[in-house]
């Protein structure tokens, strides 16, 4: 059948889905039309019509700026810059960072053909100029292409009056050392502490 | 086709949500490229990062197919780099003239091996010179050895240029005319010495060996290979004179 084909079709090509389960999802979909097809019909015809990028951040809301962005209670003067919204997410998740966020839209990737001029790096800029900030934290991933994206914008910001922090590395929550990888372990002896 | 090496991962490419392509430089088999299955996931992506050394176990029907990847960590060289821009931009420059620079399917045992104690300098505080005399060391596998040993004019010792048509070193004396046609030479690359925070000699010795780079390397001009070394030609530029 050409509609049930193309709703797998579509429904498949979403991330931690394949055929089989975009197959059961649409079973379930046409067997309970009333609690799950029409309301998710409405949800995503509500989101696409409401869901926009914040021209200030790059997060997405359903107006922009967003509401992190118009929240007055937050510190102006610190933006957390991350990678993508899954980050701004995680970072929201921690309910310790009180500041205001930039998204940049990836990482600096010459073999994927990202170059600075791909990332959200001029609103940055701006953002310094404008607002007064006073501290950047860069938090993106502590991967090759993290870190050297996150260099990158450390020279970039240089000249500016602003005090450029990042994430710290080392060893997680809850973590066993006997258990670590080596390289979390070579990190985190390269930035370990004084105890006070 | 099925073999188990040793090799040090060149580039990673995203194939679906968790598995990738990964380009490999193994010991004895060269450059190739396989599939590797949950190379994005939680388990595997901590090693199994750019310019890690990995244990690899490969798999496939025939030579015309891309075969598959079992990989076990063994050292993941980019944590040791992560927190220095300048060891950083060695890192990929010197990863990504090698995947430039190499064919696929050819033995390259001596790039491995060269490749893989140059990421044991990083952690020195010579690795500029270090990733400095690399580059001449890839080019001279290359098939250009430059020879810095004596003047190619049968000048006196003072070395100072190098003759872009011969990668013979030439004296101050004899360059003297030519010397505007002629590349400069730094003083640490005659000498073999190893030092610290002489950025424009680390500049000029990049800008030496980038003449003969581009004349091997076909696809030299591709922005994936040149970034990372423009960089960090930009970067020893920028800190010329102060502390790296």
């Amino acid at each position: 059948m050409q509609e049930i084909d193309n709703l797998v079709a579509v429904l498949s090509r979403l991330p931690g889905f394949g055929p089989r389960s975009a197959k059961r999802i649409v079973l379930q979909l046409l067997k309970k039309q009333d609690i799950l097809m029409t309301p998710l019909i409405d949800a995503l015809k509500s989101a696409k019509n409401n869901v926009c990028d914040c021209e200030v951040c790059g997060n997405i809301d359903t107006k922009s700026p967003c509401d992190i962005c118009n929240n007055l209670k937050r510190d102006k003067t610190t933006i957390c810059v991350v990678e993508n919204v899954a980050d701004l997410w995680a970072m929201e998740r921690t309910g310790t960072y009180k500041g205001k966020f930039h998204i940049l839209g990836g990482v600096l990737s010459p073999i994927d053909g990202i170059t600075p001029k791909h990332l959200n790096i001029d609103g940055i800029v701006s953002r310094i100029e404008q607002d007064g900030i006073s501290e950047i934290i860069l938090a993106t991933n502590l991967t090759v292409e993290g870190q050297s994206t996150a260099h990158y914008l450390a020279e970039v910001l240089r000249p500016y009056d602003v005090k450029i922090t990042r994430l710290a590395n080392g060893v997680p929550v809850g973590g066993e050392l006997d258990y670590l990888d080596d390289g979390t372990l070579a990190v985190a002896l390269q930035a370990r502490q004084i105890i006070e | 086709m099925n073999w188990k090496d040793k090799g040090i991962v060149l580039r990673l490419s995203k194939l679906g949500e968790y598995d990738a392509i990964c380009c490999l430089l193994s010991e004895k088999h060269g450059k190739i490229n396989g599939c590797v299955k949950g190379a994005f996931s939680k388990r595997m992506r901590p090693f199994l990062e750019i310019g890690s050394t990995v244990q690899a176990e490969y798999k496939t029907k025939s030579e015309e197919h891309l075969g598959y990847f079992k990989i076990e960590p063994i050292k993941n060289n980019s944590s040791q780099v992560l927190n220095h821009s300048g060891k950083l931009l060695a890192f990929k420059s010197a990863i990504s003239i090698v995947d430039a620079s190499l064919m696929y399917g050819q033995n390259h045992d001596t790039v491995f091996s060269v490749l893989e104690s140059f990421f044991t300098t990083l952690n020195s505080d010579y690795w500029a010179s270090s990733y400095c005399k690399w580059e001449i060391s890839i080019l001279a596998e290359m098939g250009i050895a430059l020879d810095f040993s004596s003047c190619a004019g049968g000048g006196s010792n003072d070395l100072c240029y190098v003759s872009p048509k011969s990668g013979r070193a030439v004296s101050r004396e004899m360059g003297q005319l030519y010397k505007a046609k002629l590349l400069p030479l730094p003083k640490f690359l005659v000498d073999n010495s190893l030092l610290e925070n002489k950025c424009l000699e680390y500049y000029e010795a990049m800008k030496m060996s980038d003449f003969f780079l581009k004349s091997v390397i076909s696809d030299y001009n591709k922005e994936n290979m040149t970034e990372p070394r423009k960089r960090l030609s930009d970067w020893f530029f920028n800190r010329f004179d102060k502390n790296a």
